[in-house]
């Protein structure tokens, strides 16, 4: 029997004016996954995680979050999911620790039990230092820390997160990635909107890529790659006359660009003959071999291939 | 408890823990926030040190017994409340336009506590103003025909904060704009002149005693000064259904704008 996913959204349509914004979108997120949305600018990114989150009501369609439904069960959705809005939805005036006590307040903790919750989270994101610190003068990295914080106030099983390290410096992004992928343990369910298609490879177990308001592809990263190109096995020759050599005699179809007459790059198909033969080739020529990699495309390439207009 | 135990939120959170809690966030926000504080205040001693100091000698005889200082009090307090009462719309205003105002309601699964608290601490705001612009009156020469009508003037100008603080509300949730916002504090500002300001209404001009006679802040005024000076309280009635209506014209606003935002999520 297939495992119920975490989230579930079926023929869903998000209408402004004459406009789609989603357009008959379907997807589902495994449980316990890291599901990364990618799209250009207007894709539909947000406004499928408002949706997915209850922000939003769809013009048609369903979404499900854990069984629930999040318009007709809008309220047993909430109490699934953490949210971490594209920009830092904080109180600027209030510190860590306040904005902490009061999420877990207007979730129903009660007092004491949101306190000891905020202790728990300051420490274990490091933001101890911090708690007394009005958010407005801590840095972006530090402040995105927070806004992670407030969404895990409640244990959420289903953790949204729209552009988590937009504006984050290399360092602060490292960081944030590794808190996420501590957090994605005992079947919790990220689901990540970015255009950072690097990051997108570092944290999905399954990448989700929207074109104009429909999903364009879904599946692993390998999975994807693999789908819109082959492994590419190239060689650096150590001088032309080597290169016009296995050009000539190998089985293996290599091919060289007029302006990189030493490079010569050989398209490999999934079947296991392929590379043998090349070796076998490449083995004719081995003392004129410089240089030797094995390639395959990268999400940019997936992104260009599957999400460009 | 920890970063990694999954469990839901609890079914229900309670509505009066959380008023209380976004009560005291909205409160402390205000304290923190100077320019929400200070400014009204500032305005308020302004326009004291300056009418008075301008008028005083003029309009000496218009209240019975009293300081020119007097006469002029409501008209200094309720301007003040015009632009004190308006941090509600602007604490929300912040909410709204960085997000913060639908986590909470995530969280809680309505809005409604959040503005209870931005109505509050705009109400704390504008009593810490009234009180300080009435002392500010006291060090150049006022001094309250009695204090229990000085009370009930500054209840009428809370009651008044409140009407303005709620239609503040209703206007930065519908446009999520400053300048739209602002418009509420503006308007009423600038009534505030179309009243007996600095004469009676008897006493104004032709066109301005017609346009002050139907402006209700003219009642508002007048209840003010005859509550301050003892006197019969002959605008009391209209002034009463004027705050009423402006309140529950606030509490409706704020509903439609909160069932305009759910309808277009």
């Amino acid at each position: 029997m297939t495992p119920k996913p975490a989230i579930a959204v079926s023929d869903l349509t998000k209408s402004y004016g004459t406009r789609n914004a989603l357009d008959r979108l379907s997807l589902s997120v495994e449980r316990g996954s890291r599901t990364v949305v990618l799209g250009h600018n207007g894709a539909g990114k947000s406004t499928l995680l408002e949706i997915i989150a209850t922000l939003r009501t769809p013009t048609s369609g369903t979404v499900t979050v854990e069984g629930h439904d999040t318009v007709a069960q809008a309220r047993e959705a909430r109490r699934l999911i953490g949210l971490t809005p594209q920009s830092n939805a904080l109180d600027p005036l209030a510190t860590p620790t306040e904005v902490l006590d009061f999420q877990g307040v207007a979730l129903g903790l009660g007092r004491r039990n949101a306190t000891r919750r905020t202790r728990e989270l300051l420490d274990l994101f490091g933001l101890a230092e911090h708690r007394r610190t009005r958010v407005s003068k801590l840095s972006g990295g530090t402040r995105r820390k927070v806004d992670l914080a407030v969404a895990l106030v409640a244990e959420p099983p289903v953790v949204i997160l729209d552009e988590p390290t937009t504006g984050l410096d290399p360092l602060s992004r490292l960081d944030f990635w590794h808190e996420l992928k501590r957090l994605n343990q005992n079947g919790r369910t990220l689901l990540v909107s970015t255009q950072d298609l690097h990051e997108a490879d570092v944290l999905a177990t399954d990448v989700v890529v929207l074109r104009d308001g429909a999903v364009a592809a879904q599946g692993s990263p390998a999975s994807l790659k693999r789908r819109i190109g082959e492994r590419t096995l190239i060689l650096g020759l150590a001088d032309a006359a080597t290169s016009q050599a296995l050009l000539a005699s190998s089985r293996a179809s290599f091919r060289a660009e007029p302006d990189e007459p030493r490079t010569v790059r050989l398209a490999l198909s999934d079947t296991p003959d392929a590379l043998k033969i090349a070796l076998d080739d490449i083995g004719q020529v081995a003392g004129g071999v410089a240089e030797f990699r094995l390639t395959e495309p990268s999400l940019d390439d997936v992104f260009v291939a599957l999400a460009a207009r | 408890m920890s970063l990694l135990t999954v469990s839901p939120a609890p079914a229900r959170s309670a509505p009066l823990p959380v008023t209380l809690a976004a009560m005291r966030r909205s409160t402390r926000a205000v304290l923190r926030s100077p320019t929400l504080l200070v400014t009204p205040v500032a305005q308020s001693l302004f326009f004291l040190l300056i009418y008075s100091g301008q008028l005083s000698a003029v309009g000496s005889g218009y209240l019975a017994g009293g300081s020119f200082v007097s006469f002029l009090l409501p008209l200094i307090l309720l301007t003040g409340v015009a632009t004190g009462a308006g941090a509600a719309g602007t604490l929300v205003l912040q909410d709204v336009t960085s997000g913060y105002l639908d986590r909470l309601r995530l969280a809680h699964g309505t809005a409604t506590p959040f503005l209870i608290g931005a109505v509050f601490a705009a109400l704390v705001a504008v009593a810490i103003q009234l009180l300080v612009t009435v002392a500010g009156a006291a060090l150049i020469g006022y001094r309250p025909e009695s204090w229990a009508g000085m009370t009930a003037m500054l209840l009428l100008m809370l009651t008044l904060g409140l009407g303005i603080a709620l239609l503040s509300i209703a206007v930065a949730i519908r446009t999520a704009s400053a300048s739209s916002t602002n418009l509420v504090t503006l308007a009423v500002f600038g009534l505030s002149f179309f009243t007996g300001v600095f004469a009676p209404v008897d006493e104004l001009a032709g066109w301005m005693r017609a346009i002050a006679t139907v402006n209700p802040l003219t009642y508002v005024v007048d209840a003010a000064r005859q509550l301050e000076s003892g006197a019969t309280l002959s605008a009391a009635p209209i002034a009463s259904v004027a705050l009423v209506t402006l309140a529950l014209a606030g509490i409706a606003a704020c509903a439609l704008a909160l069932n305009h935002a759910r309808r277009n999520r």
